[in-house]
């Protein structure tokens, strides 16, 4: 059960276009993520925190089919996921950046963004996400005949991002995207991530970075062990105690 | 002059191993799937030849190119797509059962004696150019495989299932996530290996005019061979290792002296076995690769 919730659970007036209940993910023996309910609202920002191993990635992955998973109810869209392949998941509106860039470092830039066009459900307003999607990141422009591979970690992550963008998703769920970037970096992909939502996309972000994540989204969850231990809204974001104990616990 | 002679064999032998090898190593990238049932598949194309051709060459050609998808395709669907989730391992135990299974079954339907019959026999002349004499087949074979090599790497480059494939064969868990449908890629890549098998069988049955049920196992195994000291993650080192193991066993043939020639086999394994000290993962390995889920 929640500590704290500062925010209403899910934008009112409007179905949620995720909605997470009860989720569970074991690996053998070992449970991940138990039991873990949230709402992602359309167009809406909303944050996951939490030290690692607290369940963050299991819960991207069972949202995106990569790992099997049990739930009350997880639809995205109104549509079940469970038991659904991942390439479908994608295929419906749901992009996920998985952590650690995870880009084809032996293609060129232009072939990883055109991979991210596969999920696409046609080509009506392509030409027009590539412009908006290379003003976002205006590095790839520059690169976009060089090999991924040769690109800095914090392009790679812009890559990523733009990667899942041209499938034109209602939902980009990213999976720690500022790990191992530099300040810098760490800016434009924040700055990508909030211009990506005012365009009208949902975006869950998980994060380990508390103050930036809780700042930027409409609620933010806390995942400790497996479990959603708080939810905290913006106005938390400048509440240092409460943030360390989010992490640590009381 | 004989020298230029040998290299001439010596590529067009390159080029069939080079074939061969892009043929499992396109099915390796996307699977991790070292398919020892490959052969198989160039069998079955050889027997499409050698019974269609006296008939209907055209129809042969065709026939052998239709029988060679289907036969990869059937394969990929009555068995692997059941075992896609296990390790590369069980995939290899498996292939290995198919290829011995398949095998039996041609000896059950065409006997086990070889059947014989003159496959393009027109390709079996020589050109005497000055004081080289080309043998049309192997200018035929090298022309082959160069074409086939071309449109491979136009297809992976140039279309987007070719792009898909080969985001697959680099990280299929992330290619799926994208939205990549795995069993597409597997058939189409299963489909263009099964085309691939019939082109090698084709150049095979014109220079041996006979097959039977274990026709297809030697260039497999010499296919693999190469794939393997190339790079079986890298489908150019691939093909490279494939040639690289063709121009050998062409060399060794024409070189070595008659007493030991029968043993030539055995340098191409010494070859293997000092590339694979020196380099595990191939001379053009790309390092550890992901696996499917």
């Amino acid at each position: 059960m929640p500590e704290r919730s500062s925010t209403p659970e899910a934008s009112s007036g409007q179905n949620p276009i995720l909605e997470v209940k009860d989720l569970t993910v074991a690996y053998g023996g070992v449970t991940a993520v138990a039991g873990v309910s949230f709402q992602v609202g359309p167009g809406e920002l909303v944050g996951i925190i939490g030290p690692n191993g607290a369940g963050k990635s299991s819960t991207l992955l069972a949202l995106a089919g990569a790992v099997r998973a049990k739930a009350t109810t997880l639809t995205f869209d109104g549509t079940p996921l469970l038991g659904r392949k991942p390439e479908q998941i994608a295929r419906s509106g749901f992009a996920l950046v998985p952590e650690g860039h995870h880009i084809f470092g032996g293609l060129t830039v232009r072939d990883n963004l055109r991979l991210g066009e596969v999920a696409r459900r046609g080509k009506q307003g392509l030409e027009a996400t590539r412009e908006w999607v290379l003003e976002l990141f205006p590095i790839l422009r520059e690169f976009l005949g060089r090999q991924a591979g040769l690109l800095s970690g914090g392009q790679q992550q812009q890559l990523a991002i733009a990667r899942a963008l041209l499938s034109e998703p209602r939902l980009l769920v990213l999976d720690e995207p500022s790990l191992g970037l530099s300040p810098t970096a760490i800016d434009t992909v924040f700055d990508a991530i909030t211009a990506v939502q005012r365009s009208g996309t949902a975006v869950l972000l998980v994060e380990q970075r508390a103050q930036q994540t809780v700042a930027a989204a409409a609620r933010t969850h806390v995942l400790g062990e497996g479990r959603i231990t708080m939810t905290l809204g913006p106005a938390d974001a400048t509440d240092a105690e409460l943030l360390a104990k989010a992490y640590l616990g009381s | 002059m004989n020298f230029l002679q040998a290299l001439i064999d010596a590529t067009s032998a390159g080029a069939v191993y080079a074939l061969a090898a892009l043929g499992i190593g396109l099915v390796f990238g996307v699977l991790r799937l070292a398919n020892f049932a490959y052969g198989e598949i160039i069998t079955a194309s050889a027997y499409t030849l050698v019974i269609v051709w006296p008939m209907n060459p055209v129809l042969a050609v065709l026939g052998a190119a239709l029988v060679g998808v289907a036969v990869a395709l059937a394969m990929n669907y009555a068995v692997f797509t059941w075992l896609r989730s296990q390790s590369s391992a069980t995939l290899l135990i498996a292939s290995f059962g198919l290829s011995i299974l398949l095998q039996r079954i041609y000896e059950g339907v065409f006997g086990a004696n070889v059947l014989s019959a003159s496959v393009a026999g027109g390709l079996s002349t020589s050109i005497d150019l000055g004081a080289v004499r080309l043998n049309l087949l192997s200018v035929v074979t090298i022309v082959l495989a160069v074409l086939l090599l071309v449109g491979v790497q136009l297809f992976l480059t140039r279309t987007s299932i070719g792009l898909q494939v080969q985001a697959a064969s680099a990280d299929f868990r992330i290619a799926r996530l994208l939205g990549v449908r795995s069993g597409l890629v597997i058939a189409v890549t299963f489909a263009i290996s099964g085309f691939i098998a019939a082109a090698v069988a084709f150049v095979l049955t014109v220079q041996s005019g006979t097959v039977g049920p274990s026709f297809g196992v030697q260039p497999t195994l010499f296919g693999l061979i190469g794939a393997v000291i190339g790079g079986l993650r890298n489908l150019r080192g691939a093909v490279v290792g494939g040639f690289v193991v063709g121009v050998a066993l062409s060399l060794l043939t024409s070189w070595l002296p008659p007493e030991i020639n029968p043993f030539r086999t055995a340098f191409v394994y010494l070859l293997v076995i000092a590339v694979l000290v020196l380099r595990p993962n191939g001379l053009f390995s790309a390092g550890a690769g992901k696996v499917r889920t």
